[in-house]
């Protein structure tokens, strides 16, 4: 029970976040700290909530796509409050990373919260990295992308010079290149683990198939930005796209097959 | 554009990832051609990619990119490598058996492995798992004793993520084992063979114990077996022989069922059955990858040349922009 109202409160912190991102006065958000110290919140309220949770059952949020969302609602707020606090640019993309977080807990919301055992062979060091950098590349997407998309939402540019889109569009490529790298350590990390939990590094199965695409996207966008003059939209919008491959294959395609990678991120 | 600029062009690379990215996606749909699907681009890659270092000297001097792209390159490499030399195969065994590399069953074997698995030698001595009260599986033990050395013998102990490496094959536990039921026959002039029958994984199959036997007499009877003892529900337990301690076998044949303990025996066509005693059965899991480890080196170092870049690149640019802001600065105040 308090763990449901943790993810409750959670949720509810994210939520009130989100509409605070639309008030706006002037054309800037008019809210907007108070909207990163409720991010910062629902951090809080989902971490202990995954810790009653852990404490409890005795193994971590990786099996049923509840302990799946609650997890990534926890860890991709955080690096994206963490990428805020870095870059203070990337807080323009807040109008749609915060209801994008605040979707993920609503939807664990109404799941079941049942528990479904991890197996022992699937409890080793390189799962843990494994996620780790798996969270660590949606969390650097998310934050890329949202600016991305901010810019691309933003109709009138009036009072901002070409020298600061050119700036934060260097800032969307950047946090999509970190993105990269950890994408790229997340399916090494990943192949170790299936190779430790299954007997086989890579078997194509369709997580793992997914996996693979998002990362070749991924790989295909920083090498288009390198090969055409392509226009800012584009490439934000491409981002875009990467983005949506990204969130399907992880939480879509685990809970739609019936391989052993199924429920398992 | 001559072959040489087309294939070392970044647009041809474009094309020939966005090929990769529907092969994959064929792969899964297509089992059966995966490995062509994926083969062709990824060659095609290859070779694109060999081109750009030796025709783009702008590319190599960015060492933490070229450093990205030739492990690439070596991952792919590798792989073939590894598909061409692996092995893989499973193995059951009884509690007493000595290894055989013909019970072994293959699940692949590529084209350039050289078998050695007739140089390896055990003897499978005692299995025990253990069990939590909600029937999760816990640790497996599964002890081998080694030939002596030295007059000294050596004991192993295998589990699901302690593996045996011996000739660059690698033995791990897995959920598979079951008991075994020991027979002896005896036949009408009086000769004598023993020998195991494996039941169904157990507890898996713990509703079904039974298995279908021919007899060195020809006749063809069912075994069903009952440990004597069933896992108790909300509490620990471990898998070993000593479970069985008041097993039943039941040998059905056309005629009727004999209900036999252990050194109980019965008559059957043209010889006497006789159940001697239950062990455990294991079953193992044999790979044979020599490339796995340097694919994973050259991975790793391919993601530190991509993060060493990126982090150049980023530096660079911060340097960069520092020292114009800086000069902007300085313009204000002389200003």
């Amino acid at each position: 029970m308090p763990e449901t109202l943790l993810v409750w409160s959670g949720t509810a912190a994210y939520g009130i976040a989100a509409i605070l991102t639309f008030i706006r006065s002037g054309g800037t958000v008019r809210y907007q700290a108070w909207a990163h110290s409720l991010l910062w919140l629902g951090v809080i309220l989902l971490a202990l909530a995954i810790t009653l949770r852990w404490v409890e059952n005795g193994q971590g949020p990786f099996m049923t796509l509840y302990e799946v969302l609650i997890s990534s609602g926890f860890s991709l707020g955080l690096v994206y409050a963490l990428a805020i606090s870095l870059f203070a640019e990337v807080r323009r993309g807040m109008m749609i990373a915060l209801p994008f977080l605040f979707m993920l807990t609503i939807w664990a919301s109404g799941l079941s919260t049942d528990v479904v055992p991890l197996p022992p062979t699937f409890d080793n060091f390189w799962l843990w990295i494994h996620l780790f950098s798996g969270k660590l590349f949606l969390g650097s997407l998310l934050a890329a992308v949202s600016l991305a998309g901010a810019l691309l939402l933003q109709n009138n540019r009036a009072g901002q010079s070409d020298a600061e889109v050119q700036k934060l569009d260097g800032l969307v490529w950047r946090l999509a290149s970190v993105a990269f790298v950890f994408d790229s350590f997340m399916l090494l990390a990943g192949a170790v683990w299936a190779h430790i939990a299954w007997g086989r590094y890579w078997a194509w199965d369709p997580l793992e198939t997914w996996a693979f695409i998002t990362w070749l996207s991924l790989g295909m966008l920083l090498h288009a930005r390198l090969t055409f003059r392509m226009p800012l939209w584009l490439g934000w919008a491409a981002s875009v796209l990467v983005f949506v491959i990204a969130f399907l294959t992880f939480f879509g395609v685990p809970f739609l097959s019936h391989t052993a990678h199924k429920g398992v991120m | 554009m001559s072959a040489l600029k087309l294939l070392s062009s970044l647009k041809f690379t474009l094309l020939v990832m966005a090929a990769l990215a529907i092969a994959a996606l064929f792969s899964y749909k297509n089992p059966a051609i995966s490995t062509a699907w994926i083969a062709l681009p990824l060659s095609i890659l290859a070779i694109n990619l060999l081109v750009v270092i030796f025709t783009n000297p702008v590319f190599r001097k960015q060492y933490g990119l070229l450093f990205f792209h030739i492990g690439l390159l070596a991952v792919i490499l590798l792989a073939l490598s590894d598909q061409l030399t692996r092995f893989q195969g499973r193995l059951e065994i009884t509690e007493g058996q000595e290894f055989d590399p013909a019970i072994v069953s293959t699940v692949r074997h590529g084209p350039l492995h050289q078998n050695q698995l007739h140089q390896i030698e055990f003897l499978q001595s005692k299995v025990k798992v253990e069990y939590s009260a909600d029937g999760r599986r816990g640790n497996t033990r599964s002890q081998i004793r080694l030939p002596a050395k030295n007059g000294e013998e050596e004991t192993v102990i295998i589990g699901d993520r302690q593996a045996w490496e011996v000739q660059g094959y690698r033995f791990l536990s897995t959920f598979n084992k079951g008991f075994a039921v020991i027979l002896s026959w005896q036949d009408e002039a009086g000769n004598v063979v023993s020998g195991a029958v494996n039941m169904p994984s157990y507890p898996l199959n713990e509703w079904k114990q039974e298995n279908l036997w021919i007899t060195p007499g020809g006749q063809q009877v069912t075994l069903s077996f009952d440990p004597g003892s069933s896992p108790e529900k909300g509490r620990e337990w471990q898998l070993e022989t000593e479970r069985a301690s008041d097993a039943r076998l039941t040998v059905i044949t056309d005629q009727g069922s004999h209900v036999l303990k252990a050194g109980d025996n019965t008559q059957l066509n043209r010889g006497s059955l006789t159940f001697e005693t239950v062990r455990l059965w294991m079953g193992y899991r044999i790979d044979y990858q020599p490339w796995l480890f340097w694919q994973f080196i050259a991975a790793v170092l391919a993601i530190v040349g991509l993060g060493f870049h990126f982090w150049q690149k980023f530096s660079q640019h911060e340097a960069k922009t520092s020292r114009v802001n800086q000069s902007a600065e300085g313009l204000i105040h002389s200003a």
